[in-house]
Formats: C-alpha cells, sequence, structure tokens
C-alpha cells in the first residue's frame, strides 16, 4: 500500500498558508497514493467545532525566537530526554526518529513536505542519511526559501548552507530525494549549489474565486498583508507622493492595510500623512478574512513594492492570491516573484519608487473591463502552471 | 456642580429598558454647543443613554456622578476617568485632540482600565503606545448635509475669531491673504473674553461684513454658502466640526500644521497647512489648484463619511466588550483619588505633580491583576502616605524596573533564567518594611530564599510550587529604605530545575506580583 506522509511541522496556527498547502498537496497527492496523511505540530489548534481535520498532530515548534504561537501542553512523549536541554537541531531528530518509529515509515512510503524548515532538513538528514537507499522512503522536498533559512544562532545564508549541504549529502549517497522549489528563481539557486535540476511548483492558494471587478470609480491599487519595511510599507509615501503629481486624486484610489497596535505609535507621522490622503481608504492592522476579502473586491491591482533583497528567491501569498481573486499586481523587480508575475503576464514589474508611481499612472488611465480581461488571463496561465508542475513533481515521484 | 439632562432616543423603537444603561459625562459647556449629540445618537442604538454635564471648575460630587450605570463614557473630562475607575465601572474615554495631549504620560498610565475612543490619529498612537486599548475613530460631516461651492472664480473668506490671543487672529488674516479675498466674512464671538475690536476690519482691499450671533443655523449657514475660503480659527481641534463642514462643502480650508487639521488635510491637496508666522499663501496666481482642492476636499468628505458611518457597530462593539475596570479596596485609594482629580483642576503642572506625588495609587490602579485580596488587610485608618507597594511584573507594568536575571516579559508573570534574580524599586520616600507578598512559582518545586538589601526575609527557605501561589513574608522587625537607594529584592533558589516541558528557554522560577507592606 503506497502511503504518503505530508509534513509540516511549523503548521502551529489554524490561520496562514502552512495549513492551506498541507491541505492542498494532501488533496493532489490523493489522486497518486493509496494513503494519505497530513502531519502538522502539536501545537496546531483543533477545530473548534470539535471536528476532526485529519491532521496528525505530532512535532513541537522550535522557533519560538522568530514566531509566537499558542503553545498547547507538550505530550511525555515528545519531551525528549527527560533532565537534559537539547538543541533544536538535537530535539527536531528525536522527534522525526520518534515519528518514523511511530508510524512504522518504510521504503514503500513517500514523505513530502510543502515549505522545508531549517531543523525539519536537518533532522531529516540525521534519520535517513543512515539508512540504505532501498531502506529508504521516497523523500519531496520543496523549499520555498523562508523557514529553511531560519536558525537558532545562525545568519540566513549560513542557515541555508548547512541545509543545502545536509540535503547534498543525501543526494550523494543516492538516497531517493526529490527537490523543488517555490519559484523560477529559487530554482536556479537550488539547481547551481545541488549539481541537479530542481522542480518548480509556485505556492497555490486553493478555493479562491475570483472576484467581480469594480466598475464604477477610479481603478483602486491594494496595499493588504502586514504593514512591515520589507513589504514596503514605507515606500507607499514616495510612490504615492509621485503618483499624485502626475494624476489627480480623483483619478486615482489606494486601499492600504496599517500596522497593527503594537507598531502604530512608533509610525504615528507616517500615519498620520496616510490617512490626510484623500484618495486613500486605510484598514486597521489585523482585518479578518473576509474583510481581507472585502479589500480584493474594492481593489483593481495589488501594490507589492516589497524589498528586493529579501525576496530575491522568495514567492508571494500576496501575489497568488491577487490571482486567485483576479486582480493584477505592480511587484518589485529582481523578486523571485516578480519573474512569475512576468511569466502569467499578471501586472508589471518595478524597480523605484518612481517606476512604480508610473506603473500606476499606466494602470490607472485603463478601463476595469481592461484590468479584469489581463487579470482573467493571468489566472489561467497561473492555474494551468500550477497544476502542471505540482503533478509533473508528484507524479513523478509515486511512479 | 453638575447638571443632567436626558435625551431622547432618536432611533427608539425598543423599550428602553432592553439596553444596557449607559451613563455619558459631557462638558457643561457641550450642553450649549450640542458638540457631542452626533455621538450620544449613536451610543443611543446600543445603549439606553443618560447625560451628565460636569463643570470642571467646580469640585467634583462623586456620589452624584456615581449611578447604577453599567458603562461610563466620558466625553473630554478625562480627568474624571479614575472616579469610574475605581467604582468598578466598564469606563470608555473619548478623547480629543485639543482636550488631552497636554495631559501627562502618567494619566494613560494609571487610567489602562479605561478603553479610549480616539478621534485624533496621534492621540491614538499615543494611547497605544502607553499600553491603553484605543480604536481609532474619524468623523466626517454628510456632504448631503451642506450645499457645495459651485463659484470659484472669485475667492471669498469666511473667519470666525475664536481666539485672537492666539494669534489666529484678523491681522494675520490680513497678512495672509493680503488682496486676494474678494469679500470677507469675520464671525466674532471670541472664546477667550477678548472683547472685539471693529478697527481690526480695516486694511483690508475687500468689503468685510461681520456677525457676533446667528438667529438661525440657516443665518450661519446662508453666510458659508457665500463663501469659498475658510480660515481654521484654532490651532489643533478636538474634532474639527467646522473645519469639516467647509471641506464638505468644497472650500479651501486654510488650517494651522496640527492635529485635528493635518490629520484630514494633505498639503495643497485637499486645504492648505500653515504654520504660524506664516506671512502670504498665495491662492489667487494658481487658481486651477485652489480649484482642485475644493473638488479634493468634497471627495475627503464623500469617501469619509460612508466610512465613518460604517464605523459605528464597530464602535458600540468597542464600547460593549469594555471589561468592567477591577479595584482593591483599599485605604486612602479614594482620598487620593479626590486629591488627584482636584489637581487636575488647578493645572497641568499639579496635575502632573499629583500624579507623581501618588505613585502608589497610580501603581495600584495600572496594576489590579494581583491585588484581589492583600488590599483587605490594610488597616482601615491608615495614613493617605502609608499605602503599600504593588509591582505587577506583567505586560502592562507601568513601574520601572531595573534588575539582572529576568527573562522577557510575558502576559501576567516574568520568569528568572537561571537560579537568582535581582530587582529594584525606585521610591518615592523613605519606608519601613514590615513585610513581603509574592505570588510566584517554579519549573518543579524548590526552595526560595529571598533577600531585601543584605537581610535575608525569608527565616526559612520557602517551598515554591509548580504553580503560582501566594507567598507572605512578615518581617519580625521593620527594616527602613531610603528613597534615594529604593528597595533591591534578591530572590535565588536552591536548584535550577531540569527542564522537563517543551518549552525550550532556560527558565527557573516565575513573579507574578510583588506587595510591600510599609508601616
Amino acid at each position: 500500500m503506497a502511503r504518503v506522509f505530508i509534513i509540516d511541522p511549523v503548521c502551529a496556527m489554524e490561520y496562514g498558508h502552512s495549513l492551506n498547502a498541507l491541505k492542498y498537496f494532501a488533496d493532489l497527492a490523493s489522486h497518486h497514493f493509496d494513503e494519505v496523511h497530513m502531519v502538522a505540530s502539536q501545537h496546531l489548534p483543533r477545530p473548534a467545532d470539535g471536528s476532526d481535520d485529519g491532521v496528525i498532530r505530532f512535532f513541537d515548534f522550535h522557533y519560538d525566537y522568530v514566531l509566537k504561537i499558542d503553545r498547547a501542553p507538550a505530550p511525555l512523549e515528545l519531551m525528549h530526554v527527560p533532565g537534559q536541554r537539547l538543541s533544536p537541531e538535537a530535539a527536531a531528530t528525536v522527534e522525526f526518529s520518534r515519528f518514523m518509529t511511530a508510524y512504522d515509515i518504510g521504503p514503500e512510503d513517500t514523505l513530502l513536505y510543502p515549505s522545508i524548515d531549517h531543523y525539519s532538513a536537518l533532522s531529516l538528514a540525521n534519520v535517513v542519511g543512515g539508512l540504505h537507499p532501498h531502506q529508504c522512503p521516497a523523500l519531496l522536498v520543496r523549499m520555498i526559501a523562508v523557514m529553511e533559512m531560519t536558525a537558532l544562532n545562525m545568519t540566513n545564508p549560513d542557515a541555508f548552507t548547512v541545509v543545502i549541504d545536509r540535503l547534498k549529502g543525501l543526494l550523494n549517497v543516492g538516497l531517493p530525494l526529490s527537490i523543488c522549489a517555490e519559484t523560477p528563481t529559487f530554482g536556479n539557486v537550488l539547481r547551481q549549489r545541488l549539481g541537479q535540476p530542481v522542480h518548480i511548483v509556485p505556492y497555490f492558494a486553493p478555493g479562491i474565486d475570483p472576484l467581480d471587478i469594480p466598475q464604477d470609480g477610479p481603478i483602486t491599487f491594494l496595499s493588504g498583508g502586514s504593514a512591515r519595511p520589507d513589504k514596503g510599507f514605507f515606500r507607499l509615501k514616495p510612490i504615492i507622493e509621485g503618483v499624485l503629481t502626475r494624476l489627480d486624486p480623483s483619478q486615482v484610489r489606494f486601499i492600504i492595510q496599517g500596522p497593527p497596535d503594537a507598531t502604530f505609535a512608533a509610525h504615528t507621522d507616517y500615519m498620520r500623512w496616510l490617512y490626510s490622503l484623500p484618495n486613500a481608504e486605510i484598514l486597521p492592522g489585523q482585518v479578518p478574512y473576509t474583510e481581507i476579502v472585502r479589500s480584493f473586491r474594492d481593489s483593481h491591482v495589488a501594490l507589492m513594492p516589497y524589498a528586493q533583497d529579501v525576496y530575491a528567491n522568495r514567492g508571494s501569498a500576496m501575489l497568488m492570491e491577487a490571482l486567485m481573486f483576479g486582480r493584477l499586481a505592480i511587484c518589485q523587480a529582481g523578486t523571485g516573484f516578480a519573474d512569475q508575475a512576468r511569466l502569467y503576464n499578471a501586472g508589471a514589474t518595478c524597480g523605484t519608487e518612481d517606476d512604480f508611481a508610473d506603473a500606476i499612472v499606466m494602470f490607472a488611465q485603463k478601463s476595469p473591463e481592461m484590468i479584469r480581461e489581463q487579470a482573467a488571463l493571468a489566472r489561467r496561465y497561473y492555474l494551468e502552471d500550477v497544476d502542471r508542475s505540482c503533478r509533473a513533481w508528484i507524479q513523478a515521484e509515486a511512479a | 456642580m453638575f447638571s443632567k439632562k436626558k435625551i431622547t432616543p432618536v432611533l427608539g423603537s425598543k423599550p428602553r429598558n432592553t439596553k444596557p444603561r449607559l451613563l455619558f459625562v459631557d462638558h457643561v459647556f457641550h450642553r450649549k454647543t450640542r458638540s457631542f449629540d452626533f455621538l450620544v445618537r449613536i451610543f443611543e442604538q446600543g445603549f439606553d443613554v443618560e447625560t451628565k454635564y460636569v463643570d470642571p471648575s467646580l469640585p467634583v460630587d462623586a456620589a452624584q456622578l456615581i449611578d447604577d450605570s453599567e458603562y461610563v463614557v466620558i466625553g473630554q473630562m478625562d480627568f474624571l476617568t479614575p472616579l469610574f475607575i475605581a467604582a468598578g465601572k466598564k469606563v470608555i474615554v473619548v478623547q480629543m485632540y485639543d482636550g488631552s495631549a497636554g495631559l501627562p504620560d502618567t494619566h494613560w498610565q494609571m487610567n489602562r482600565q479605561a478603553r479610549y475612543l480616539n478621534f485624533s490619529t496621534t492621540l491614538h498612537g499615543r494611547a497605544l503606545s502607553l499600553g491603553c486599548d484605543s480604536m481609532l475613530v474619524r468623523y466626517f460631516t454628510d456632504p448631503a448635509s451642506v450645499k457645495p461651492v459651485t463659484d470659484m472664480d472669485t475667492l471669498r473668506g469666511f473667519f470666525w475669531q475664536r481666539l485672537p490671543k492666539s494669534g489666529i487672529n484678523l491681522p494675520m488674516v490680513r497678512r495672509m491673504m493680503g488682496d486676494q479675498l474678494s469679500h470677507l466674512h469675520v464671525h466674532t464671538p471670541a472664546d477667550d473674553g477678548s472683547v472685539f475690536n471693529e478697527a481690526d476690519l480695516e486694511g483690508f482691499d475687500c468689503p468685510v461684513t461681520h456677525s457676533s450671533w446667528f438667529e438661525k443655523q440657516s443665518d450661519f449657514a446662508a453666510v458659508m454658502d457665500n463663501a469659498n475660503v475658510f480660515i481654521a480659527p484654532r490651532h489643533a481641534e478636538g474634532i474639527g466640526h467646522a473645519f469639516l463642514e467647509a471641506m464638505a462643502r468644497g472650500m479651501v480650508v486654510i488650517a494651522h500644521d496640527l492635529p485635528t487639521h493635518n490629520e484630514y488635510i494633505h498639503n495643497w491637496t485637499n486645504g492648505i497647512l500653515f504654520s504660524q508666522g506664516v506671512q502670504s499663501i498665495n491662492l489667487r496666481d494658481q487658481m486651477d489648484k485652489v480649484r482642485a482642492i475644493s473638488a479634493n476636499a468634497r471627495l475627503t468628505i464623500e469617501r469619509g463619511h460612508k466610512a465613518w458611518v460604517q464605523s459605528h457597530p464597530a464602535m458600540l462593539e468597542f464600547i460593549r466588550t469594555t471589561p468592567a475596570a477591577q479595584m482593591v479596596k483599599h485605604a486612602g485609594l479614594s482620598a487620593n483619588i479626590d486629591r488627584i482629580m482636584a489637581a487636575y483642576q488647578q493645572g497641568r503642572d499639579p496635575y502632573e505633580d499629583a500624579l507623581n506625588r501618588f505613585s502608589e495609587t497610580r501603581q495600584l490602579m495600572a496594576s489590579w491583576r494581583d491585588f484581589e485580596t492583600e488590599a483587605d488587610q490594610a488597616p482601615k485608618n491608615a495614613p493617605a502616605d502609608q499605602t503599600d507597594i504593588h509591582v505587577f511584573m506583567g505586560e502592562g507594568n507601568s513601574r520601572p524596573l531595573t534588575g539582572s536575571g529576568w527573562s522577557v516579559i510575558e502576559a501576567t508573570h516574568r520568569w528568572a533564567v537561571a537560579q537568582e534574580a535581582d530587582m529594584t524599586l525606585p521610591l518615592t520616600r523613605d519606608v519601613a518594611v514590615t513585610g513581603v507578598t509574592l505570588m510566584a512559582r517554579a519549573l518543579e518545586p524548590c526552595k526560595l530564599t529571598v533577600r531585601l538589601g543584605d537581610t535575608v526575609i525569608t527565616s526559612a527557605p520557602v517551598e515554591l510550587k509548580e504553580t503560582f501561589a501566594r507567598i507572605h513574608l512578615p518581617l519580625a522587625k521593620p527594616l527602613r529604605a531610603s528613597a534615594s537607594d529604593g528597595l533591591k529584592f534578591t530572590l535565588s533558589i536552591d536548584k535550577v530545575p531540569a527542564p522537563h516541558s517543551h518549552d525550550p528557554r532556560s527558565l527557573s522560577f516565575a513573579v507574578k506580583s510583588l506587595n510591600v507592606q510599609t508601616g
């Protein structure tokens, strides 16, 4: 019987992208395997209605220094070695060994990581590295240039190098390991570092239908998500100032998500400036999903002036959600997701704030119908690409 | 010192007794200006509202102010907040920049149990930065209620000289506008008691009309209908109904660059901001820009008004979910609150001095969560300055602590990272410590020793459990501590617990609160 375990030990929150990705890959894998299991963090909250969501809660969480989660009490069997404090790598390794034993993982099984994290990669290498290839389960590892590079007491490049070296070690001894990247840019990086081709499987936001595009009023640009420097929140001022030198405020509109309460006070002057704009709607820092949908419904184009260095290899959930909702995007050039935007003809890519202002002016002069048509085509290209690449990866390994 | 008036509900479709009762405490001045009526009408959609007007220059009569209302909304009478917190009410303060911006930080720190409805972005940020729960609401005039400006061929000004002594007065308008206006209407009643000087009307190169009283609202509207430039009369505003109405009309608003003006006006886009000392503002040579400002002002209000109306349910929910304040019954507390409120009435500096002087009272109100039982034991007739010292170790602690050996702050407590940790509490006076009470736990059972200065105050090591427990340490002989040295506590345990939970951090024991009894 062919079993596949879709594993994400960092999936510890009921919101965000991890749980969606787990379910999406589980659904896709169900076409190729007899049994599909989803395995997440033991801290993943259970559904409020008491229903069984089918997710096995197993792994501990080792990223408290970057991510705050609501921890569940730890079951005794996961408390590592009593009386001994373990490093995150050692703890993750103990957990992964226990997982392999608990589920009697063997060479007929497949382990699929939708977005592997640093300590999962290390623990995987530590445990399966000692196996003979014919004893080892098939390993499908997807990398998105986020949590692989996040390690305690290590810089991102160093942490990434450690992961690459360990995975290379597995490949060198002939273990059945298949790597895929979220973006073509990151795929290139992995190919060069690992010395072998990798698959490309973009981020996918399942279950999102396209929304009708607003026909009345000016073209509206959405700056959603976290109001953080790396997401370009503080580039909005020069961008909007540039737009207002070219267009009248009645010709263009912005919806901007502000910072959460905890950081609002540090940006009061900036927020006062944003609030005084005659053509901007400012959303609170935390909004329910219904409000996120509403903000997409009321807009035409997503604005993504993200930090090029931070997102050099990374994809963006915002871009994919924009595509799924039937919206275009203006993306920072030189990022992993800018290549995808170009591939799907999903909007424009820009370098400087002036370029962003020019692109906004250009889209503001289009009709809503033109934007809708281009977004619908981009959505189709994207869906076809995701479907094709995802099936190709899993099918190749399942075969 | 107060009067009350029952406001008749506008939307009174439900029987009154089905809604929770809400007391709205308003400034007596607003009985005349009706400035908060718009808010009361919103409150009435969810509450049975009674309004009491307070004159802040008169002594506070707490007995008559506090009734059986579950909710208390305080409108621009911020200084009354501790009174209602001490009464255990669900307290919401409506803050205005012009009234609240000058309050010291300690005011917010003391009144964290209240929630804040802020009409100013700037003030909202300040309340948040001081650990308060604040909701930003932005008022916009209904654009349908005013007549839009249609004629922008000439510039016709309106100026209400409310505060001539502030520098925003007719000479400033004359200097700033020069000969650009084709007509100016001046409304003359001054808030600061200044007597209008007709000579100030001279020197303008255009006809100037003036009024001192509008018999009817329509008389005021007629004057505004004839103007297309509005010179805002104050340096800063609470909400700014008048300039927002002017923007709704599409008038070009010229306003001083302070909140709330600069929270609605994007300079030279939908209005014009000036700084004190401005010499001139040139409109006449850029009339296309002036027309754009007019259109953008109207656009701002049209869009903003929709959002304002949509925010009403969230505002009501914010009020409805306000937790009731929790307060200890503590000797001297009520008297100290009275003293703090009385100090407010003497001015800003005496108020800040009082907040500093009664730091224990302030602390007690800010960090109420762990003192349910200790306070009842306070002697009934304790002098006001002999209140105990309370320290809450979790988030929200406003007492400045120095110490070492502690991990990051958590919601209700703080962990020590190793075998020993210390903290020094600042004192505002010399004290004699008669006892200490701790709420503490350890990761696993161990023995705790507590030192105050160099003196061990645990007669024998105390057992710490895995759950928080109250540990009372009476002192056989009072220990004196001076204000210059403060109180230095050192807590140590006999062993560092071995990690046996999922938490990878280095943790040993945790403290929720510390209560120092003084005699």
